[in-house]
Protein backbone atom coordinates (compact mmCIF):
# COMPACT_ATOMS: atom_id res chain seq x y z
CA UNK A 1 0.00 0.00 0.00
CA UNK A 2 1.14 3.35 -0.38
CA UNK A 3 2.76 4.50 2.61
CA UNK A 4 3.58 8.46 1.62
CA UNK A 5 7.46 7.47 1.78
CA UNK A 6 6.27 5.94 4.95
CA UNK A 7 7.11 8.68 7.20
CA UNK A 8 4.88 10.72 9.51
CA UNK A 9 7.20 12.77 10.05
CA UNK A 10 5.23 15.39 7.83
CA UNK A 11 2.44 13.93 10.15
CA UNK A 12 4.13 14.66 13.07
CA UNK A 13 4.49 18.80 11.49
CA UNK A 14 0.93 18.25 10.74
CA UNK A 15 -0.48 18.14 14.44
CA UNK A 16 2.22 20.51 15.15
CA UNK A 17 3.74 17.71 17.28
CA UNK A 18 7.16 18.14 16.67
CA UNK A 19 8.70 20.60 18.74
CA UNK A 20 10.61 23.64 16.78
CA UNK A 21 14.23 23.47 18.59
CA UNK A 22 16.76 26.24 18.78
CA UNK A 23 14.45 29.13 18.83
CA UNK A 24 13.77 29.61 22.79
CA UNK A 25 16.71 30.33 25.45
CA UNK A 26 17.07 29.81 28.92
CA UNK A 27 15.42 33.56 29.52
CA UNK A 28 12.79 31.28 31.43
CA UNK A 29 15.08 30.19 34.40
CA UNK A 30 15.45 34.53 34.88
CA UNK A 31 11.91 35.02 34.95
CA UNK A 32 12.27 32.41 38.39
CA UNK A 33 13.81 34.69 41.00
CA UNK A 34 10.08 36.72 41.66
CA UNK A 35 8.85 32.99 42.46
CA UNK A 36 10.97 32.26 45.09
CA UNK A 37 9.70 32.42 48.82
CA UNK A 38 7.46 30.17 51.32
CA UNK A 39 3.64 31.09 51.09
CA UNK A 40 0.80 29.59 53.34
CA UNK A 41 -2.97 29.94 52.59
CA UNK A 42 -5.93 27.63 51.79
CA UNK A 43 -8.30 26.03 49.17
CA UNK A 44 -11.58 24.60 47.93
CA UNK A 45 -12.17 21.93 45.75
CA UNK A 46 -15.59 23.07 44.03
CA UNK A 47 -17.20 20.83 45.09
CA UNK A 48 -15.93 20.82 48.97
CA UNK A 49 -18.67 21.67 51.31
CA UNK A 50 -16.40 23.65 53.30
CA UNK A 51 -15.50 26.76 52.41
CA UNK A 52 -11.25 26.70 52.34
CA UNK A 53 -11.51 23.08 53.59
CA UNK A 54 -7.71 22.38 52.99
CA UNK A 55 -4.54 24.39 54.44
CA UNK A 56 -2.17 24.68 52.28
CA UNK A 57 1.81 26.07 52.46
CA UNK A 58 4.09 25.96 49.05
CA UNK A 59 8.15 26.76 49.21
CA UNK A 60 9.56 27.03 46.25
CA UNK A 61 13.37 27.64 46.13
CA UNK A 62 16.10 27.30 43.39
CA UNK A 63 17.55 24.04 42.57
CA UNK A 64 21.04 24.16 40.98
CA UNK A 65 22.28 26.76 38.64
CA UNK A 66 19.10 27.73 36.89
CA UNK A 67 16.31 25.33 38.11
CA UNK A 68 13.69 25.13 41.22
CA UNK A 69 12.20 23.03 43.54
CA UNK A 70 8.96 23.42 45.05
CA UNK A 71 7.29 21.60 48.02
CA UNK A 72 3.89 21.76 48.74
CA UNK A 73 1.86 20.14 51.89
CA UNK A 74 -2.31 20.20 51.68
CA UNK A 75 -4.27 19.61 55.08
CA UNK A 76 -7.46 18.37 54.15
CA UNK A 77 -9.59 19.53 56.93
CA UNK A 78 -12.59 17.98 58.89
CA UNK A 79 -15.81 20.17 58.96
CA UNK A 80 -13.18 22.98 58.94
CA UNK A 81 -11.20 21.84 61.52
CA UNK A 82 -7.49 20.31 61.55
CA UNK A 83 -7.08 18.99 64.91
CA UNK A 84 -9.52 16.02 64.72
CA UNK A 85 -9.13 12.56 63.29
CA UNK A 86 -9.55 12.62 59.96
CA UNK A 87 -7.48 15.29 59.21
CA UNK A 88 -5.16 14.47 55.97
CA UNK A 89 -1.90 16.03 55.29
CA UNK A 90 0.25 15.35 52.39
CA UNK A 91 3.65 16.30 51.23
CA UNK A 92 4.67 16.41 47.82
CA UNK A 93 8.17 17.42 46.50
CA UNK A 94 9.11 18.25 42.56
CA UNK A 95 12.51 19.51 41.25
CA UNK A 96 13.33 21.33 37.78
CA UNK A 97 15.57 22.04 35.63
CA UNK A 98 16.03 24.01 32.41
CA UNK A 99 15.56 22.27 28.91
CA UNK A 100 18.10 22.83 26.23
CA UNK A 101 17.26 24.98 23.64
CA UNK A 102 13.22 25.91 24.82
CA UNK A 103 11.74 28.22 27.02
CA UNK A 104 10.77 25.33 29.79
CA UNK A 105 12.00 23.04 32.75
CA UNK A 106 11.61 19.81 32.92
CA UNK A 107 11.24 17.13 36.11
CA UNK A 108 14.10 16.06 37.14
CA UNK A 109 15.25 13.57 40.20
CA UNK A 110 16.23 15.04 43.24
CA UNK A 111 20.15 14.33 43.70
CA UNK A 112 20.98 10.90 44.71
CA UNK A 113 24.27 9.97 44.63
CA UNK A 114 23.68 6.12 44.97
CA UNK A 115 20.80 6.13 41.71
CA UNK A 116 21.66 6.81 38.46
CA UNK A 117 19.23 9.21 36.76
CA UNK A 118 16.78 7.50 34.78
CA UNK A 119 15.06 8.68 31.48
CA UNK A 120 11.34 9.11 31.30
CA UNK A 121 9.37 6.27 29.30
CA UNK A 122 6.01 7.69 29.49
CA UNK A 123 4.33 4.37 27.67
CA UNK A 124 5.84 2.14 30.43
CA UNK A 125 4.08 4.40 33.11
CA UNK A 126 6.08 7.19 34.06
CA UNK A 127 4.20 10.81 34.48
CA UNK A 128 6.63 13.40 32.38
CA UNK A 129 6.07 16.46 33.99
CA UNK A 130 7.25 19.48 33.07
CA UNK A 131 7.29 23.40 34.10
CA UNK A 132 7.08 27.20 32.08
CA UNK A 133 6.83 30.83 33.30
CA UNK A 134 4.10 33.01 31.79
CA UNK A 135 4.36 36.40 32.71
CA UNK A 136 3.81 36.46 36.51
CA UNK A 137 2.34 32.26 36.68
CA UNK A 138 4.26 29.43 36.89
CA UNK A 139 2.96 26.65 35.02
CA UNK A 140 3.65 22.92 36.20
CA UNK A 141 2.05 20.15 34.21
CA UNK A 142 1.68 16.13 34.56
CA UNK A 143 1.14 14.00 32.13
CA UNK A 144 0.69 10.21 32.70
CA UNK A 145 -0.13 7.38 30.25
CA UNK A 146 -2.67 5.02 32.79
CA UNK A 147 -1.94 0.87 32.38
CA UNK A 148 -5.43 0.88 30.33
CA UNK A 149 -3.88 3.59 28.02
CA UNK A 150 -6.05 6.55 29.49
CA UNK A 151 -4.16 9.94 30.07
CA UNK A 152 -4.41 11.46 33.31
CA UNK A 153 -3.41 15.52 33.20
CA UNK A 154 -2.72 17.69 35.80
CA UNK A 155 -1.98 21.82 35.89
CA UNK A 156 -1.12 23.39 38.61
CA UNK A 157 -1.38 27.68 37.97
CA UNK A 158 0.57 29.17 40.39
CA UNK A 159 -0.16 33.22 40.16
CA UNK A 160 1.62 36.02 41.65
CA UNK A 161 -0.40 38.43 43.41
CA UNK A 162 0.57 41.90 45.61
CA UNK A 163 0.52 39.52 48.65
CA UNK A 164 1.55 36.31 47.50
CA UNK A 165 0.00 33.18 45.04
CA UNK A 166 -3.25 32.28 43.62
CA UNK A 167 -3.79 28.86 42.81
CA UNK A 168 -5.67 27.06 40.43
CA UNK A 169 -5.31 22.92 39.91
CA UNK A 170 -6.88 20.89 37.50
CA UNK A 171 -7.15 17.28 36.93
CA UNK A 172 -8.10 15.48 33.69
CA UNK A 173 -9.02 11.73 33.02
CA UNK A 174 -9.15 10.94 29.58
CA UNK A 175 -10.44 14.28 28.33
CA UNK A 176 -12.78 14.70 31.36
CA UNK A 177 -12.40 17.56 34.05
CA UNK A 178 -12.81 15.45 37.32
CA UNK A 179 -11.35 17.73 40.18
CA UNK A 180 -10.77 21.88 40.17
CA UNK A 181 -9.12 23.51 43.45
CA UNK A 182 -8.68 27.09 44.24
CA UNK A 183 -6.87 28.87 46.62
CA UNK A 184 -5.03 31.90 47.46
CA UNK A 185 -1.82 32.22 49.79
CA UNK A 186 0.25 35.09 50.82
CA UNK A 187 3.69 35.74 51.24
CA UNK A 188 5.25 35.01 54.72
CA UNK A 189 9.05 35.20 55.65
CA UNK A 190 10.15 31.64 56.71
CA UNK B 1 11.25 -30.68 37.46
CA UNK B 2 8.30 -33.07 37.20
CA UNK B 3 4.53 -32.30 37.32
CA UNK B 4 1.60 -34.42 38.17
CA UNK B 5 -0.27 -35.95 35.00
CA UNK B 6 -2.94 -32.75 35.26
CA UNK B 7 -0.43 -30.09 35.57
CA UNK B 8 1.73 -30.76 32.99
CA UNK B 9 -0.58 -30.02 30.41
CA UNK B 10 -1.66 -26.64 31.58
CA UNK B 11 2.34 -25.91 31.65
CA UNK B 12 2.29 -26.25 28.69
CA UNK B 13 -0.33 -24.17 27.53
CA UNK B 14 1.26 -21.53 29.59
CA UNK B 15 4.81 -21.95 28.24
CA UNK B 16 2.94 -22.11 24.49
CA UNK B 17 1.01 -18.48 25.83
CA UNK B 18 3.66 -16.33 26.86
CA UNK B 19 5.83 -17.67 23.91
CA UNK B 20 3.52 -16.22 21.50
CA UNK B 21 3.70 -13.14 20.60
CA UNK B 22 0.21 -12.47 20.95
CA UNK B 23 -0.17 -13.28 24.64
CA UNK B 24 -0.99 -9.87 26.09
CA UNK B 25 -1.53 -8.18 22.75
CA UNK B 26 -4.33 -7.65 21.13
CA UNK B 27 -4.59 -7.12 17.36
CA UNK B 28 -7.27 -3.80 16.40
CA UNK B 29 -10.33 -6.13 15.26
CA UNK B 30 -11.06 -6.33 11.27
CA UNK B 31 -14.43 -4.11 11.62
CA UNK B 32 -11.86 -0.98 11.78
CA UNK B 33 -10.72 -1.97 8.06
CA UNK B 34 -11.49 0.63 5.69
CA UNK B 35 -11.83 3.81 3.53
CA UNK B 36 -14.25 5.99 6.18
CA UNK B 37 -15.81 8.92 4.92
CA UNK B 38 -17.41 11.62 6.61
CA UNK B 39 -21.25 11.83 6.18
CA UNK B 40 -22.65 13.67 8.92
CA UNK B 41 -20.52 16.60 11.16
CA UNK B 42 -22.97 17.27 14.18
CA UNK B 43 -20.70 19.27 16.30
CA UNK B 44 -17.79 21.72 16.09
CA UNK B 45 -16.97 23.51 18.54
CA UNK B 46 -14.18 25.85 19.55
CA UNK B 47 -12.84 25.97 16.03
CA UNK B 48 -13.95 30.10 14.72
CA UNK B 49 -11.03 29.52 12.25
CA UNK B 50 -12.24 27.76 9.70
CA UNK B 51 -15.58 25.79 8.52
CA UNK B 52 -15.40 22.38 9.19
CA UNK B 53 -17.26 19.92 7.52
CA UNK B 54 -17.73 15.93 7.49
CA UNK B 55 -14.88 15.40 5.15
CA UNK B 56 -12.77 15.94 7.81
CA UNK B 57 -13.83 13.29 9.77
CA UNK B 58 -12.23 11.28 7.01
CA UNK B 59 -9.77 8.24 8.21
CA UNK B 60 -8.61 5.14 6.45
CA UNK B 61 -7.21 2.14 8.45
CA UNK B 62 -4.70 -0.18 6.61
CA UNK B 63 -3.92 -3.61 8.90
CA UNK B 64 -0.05 -4.34 8.69
CA UNK B 65 1.16 -7.34 10.22
CA UNK B 66 0.37 -6.95 13.57
CA UNK B 67 -0.31 -3.36 13.59
CA UNK B 68 -1.88 -1.16 11.59
CA UNK B 69 -1.83 1.91 9.49
CA UNK B 70 -4.32 5.46 9.95
CA UNK B 71 -4.51 8.01 7.85
CA UNK B 72 -6.28 11.19 8.67
CA UNK B 73 -7.12 14.67 8.94
CA UNK B 74 -6.04 17.17 11.94
CA UNK B 75 -7.31 20.39 12.66
CA UNK B 76 -3.79 22.43 14.00
CA UNK B 77 -2.28 25.32 14.83
CA UNK B 78 1.72 25.72 13.48
CA UNK B 79 4.31 26.13 16.26
CA UNK B 80 3.70 29.87 16.90
CA UNK B 81 0.09 29.44 17.39
CA UNK B 82 -1.67 30.75 14.21
CA UNK B 83 -5.35 29.63 12.89
CA UNK B 84 -6.09 26.41 13.00
CA UNK B 85 -5.08 24.56 9.77
CA UNK B 86 -6.20 21.27 7.50
CA UNK B 87 -3.68 18.71 7.60
CA UNK B 88 -3.02 15.30 6.66
CA UNK B 89 -1.52 12.78 9.32
CA UNK B 90 -0.54 9.05 9.31
CA UNK B 91 1.12 7.31 11.79
CA UNK B 92 1.49 3.34 12.02
CA UNK B 93 0.80 1.61 15.45
CA UNK B 94 1.26 -1.78 17.09
CA UNK B 95 0.22 -3.58 19.89
CA UNK B 96 2.11 -3.01 23.06
CA UNK B 97 2.38 -5.39 26.18
CA UNK B 98 -0.57 -3.89 27.39
CA UNK B 99 -3.95 -5.02 26.54
CA UNK B 100 -5.78 -2.87 24.26
CA UNK B 101 -2.86 -0.03 24.22
CA UNK B 102 -1.55 0.36 20.41
CA UNK B 103 2.22 2.31 20.67
CA UNK B 104 3.35 4.43 17.68
CA UNK B 105 5.91 2.64 15.41
CA UNK B 106 9.07 4.76 15.10
CA UNK B 107 11.17 2.62 13.33
CA UNK B 108 8.90 3.02 10.12
CA UNK B 109 10.04 6.82 10.21
CA UNK B 110 13.54 6.23 11.14
CA UNK B 111 15.33 7.72 8.09
CA UNK B 112 14.04 11.64 7.87
CA UNK B 113 12.92 11.38 11.99
CA UNK B 114 16.60 10.47 12.81
CA UNK B 115 17.83 14.08 11.99
CA UNK B 116 15.80 15.32 14.58
CA UNK B 117 17.04 13.07 16.63
CA UNK B 118 16.08 9.76 18.67
CA UNK B 119 12.90 8.88 17.39
CA UNK B 120 12.37 5.99 19.88
CA UNK B 121 11.77 7.73 22.83
CA UNK B 122 8.60 8.78 21.95
CA UNK B 123 9.25 11.14 25.33
CA UNK B 124 7.47 14.83 24.72
CA UNK B 125 10.32 16.07 27.24
CA UNK B 126 12.58 15.77 24.56
CA UNK B 127 10.59 17.67 22.49
CA UNK B 128 9.31 14.43 20.16
CA UNK B 129 6.09 13.68 19.88
CA UNK B 130 3.71 11.10 21.90
CA UNK B 131 1.78 8.99 19.97
CA UNK B 132 -0.61 6.19 21.24
CA UNK B 133 -3.81 4.22 20.83
CA UNK B 134 -6.22 2.82 23.02
CA UNK B 135 -8.72 -0.33 22.28
CA UNK B 136 -11.72 -0.63 24.28
CA UNK B 137 -14.67 -3.15 22.72
CA UNK B 138 -15.88 -1.27 19.47
CA UNK B 139 -14.24 1.97 20.31
CA UNK B 140 -10.64 2.85 18.96
CA UNK B 141 -9.04 6.10 20.50
CA UNK B 142 -6.02 7.51 19.25
CA UNK B 143 -4.04 10.13 21.31
CA UNK B 144 -1.14 12.42 21.01
CA UNK B 145 0.51 14.73 23.02
CA UNK B 146 3.30 17.38 22.16
CA UNK B 147 5.07 19.71 24.43
CA UNK B 148 5.62 22.73 22.55
CA UNK B 149 9.14 24.74 23.24
CA UNK B 150 7.49 27.55 25.13
CA UNK B 151 5.81 25.19 27.63
CA UNK B 152 2.39 25.16 26.18
CA UNK B 153 0.65 21.88 25.18
CA UNK B 154 -1.13 20.40 22.08
CA UNK B 155 -3.40 17.31 23.47
CA UNK B 156 -5.36 15.30 20.83
CA UNK B 157 -7.77 13.05 21.09
CA UNK B 158 -9.66 11.16 18.36
CA UNK B 159 -11.92 8.88 19.48
CA UNK B 160 -14.16 6.24 16.95
CA UNK B 161 -16.65 4.00 17.33
CA UNK B 162 -17.58 1.36 15.12
CA UNK B 163 -20.85 -0.18 14.65
CA UNK B 164 -21.04 -2.49 11.07
CA UNK B 165 -20.25 0.09 8.63
CA UNK B 166 -20.77 3.37 10.69
CA UNK B 167 -18.55 4.86 12.49
CA UNK B 168 -19.22 7.21 14.75
CA UNK B 169 -16.09 10.19 15.89
CA UNK B 170 -15.40 12.72 18.20
CA UNK B 171 -12.22 14.65 17.84
CA UNK B 172 -10.89 16.42 20.61
CA UNK B 173 -7.80 18.87 20.53
CA UNK B 174 -7.08 20.92 23.63
CA UNK B 175 -4.62 23.37 24.70
CA UNK B 176 -4.57 25.09 28.24
CA UNK B 177 -7.06 27.30 27.40
CA UNK B 178 -9.20 25.99 24.61
CA UNK B 179 -11.09 22.81 23.52
CA UNK B 180 -11.86 22.13 19.77
CA UNK B 181 -14.31 19.49 19.02
CA UNK B 182 -16.00 18.25 16.33
CA UNK B 183 -18.04 15.17 15.90
CA UNK B 184 -19.96 13.34 13.51
CA UNK B 185 -21.09 10.30 11.57
CA UNK B 186 -18.95 8.66 8.80
CA UNK B 187 -20.10 5.22 6.35
CA UNK B 188 -17.53 2.70 5.29
CA UNK B 189 -16.83 3.69 1.31
CA UNK B 190 -17.89 0.27 -0.89
CA UNK B 191 -20.25 -0.70 2.64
Amino acid sequence: MRHLARVPLRALFALGLLALVGVADKAAAADLDKFFGTYVGNAQELSDTEPMARDMDIVIEPYHDEGFQIHWITVTKVDGRRDVPGVERTLQSAFFEPAEDRSLFVEIEADNPFREREAKAPMSGHAVRWASVDGDTLHVYSFAVLEDGRYELQIYERSLTDVGLDIIFRRFDDGELVRQIKGSTVRVKS
Amino acid sequence: MRYPGVLRPLVLIGVILAASPAFGQEALPASFDGDWQGKELTVDEGNADLKATAEDLNVQIVPDDSGFWMHWTALSRDGTGGALARQPVEARFEPSDRPGVFVFDSEQSSLLLSLFGDPATNNPLEGEPLLWARLEGDTLSVYGLAINPDGSFDLYQHVRTVTGDTMTARHTHRTEGDVVVLEGRLARAGG
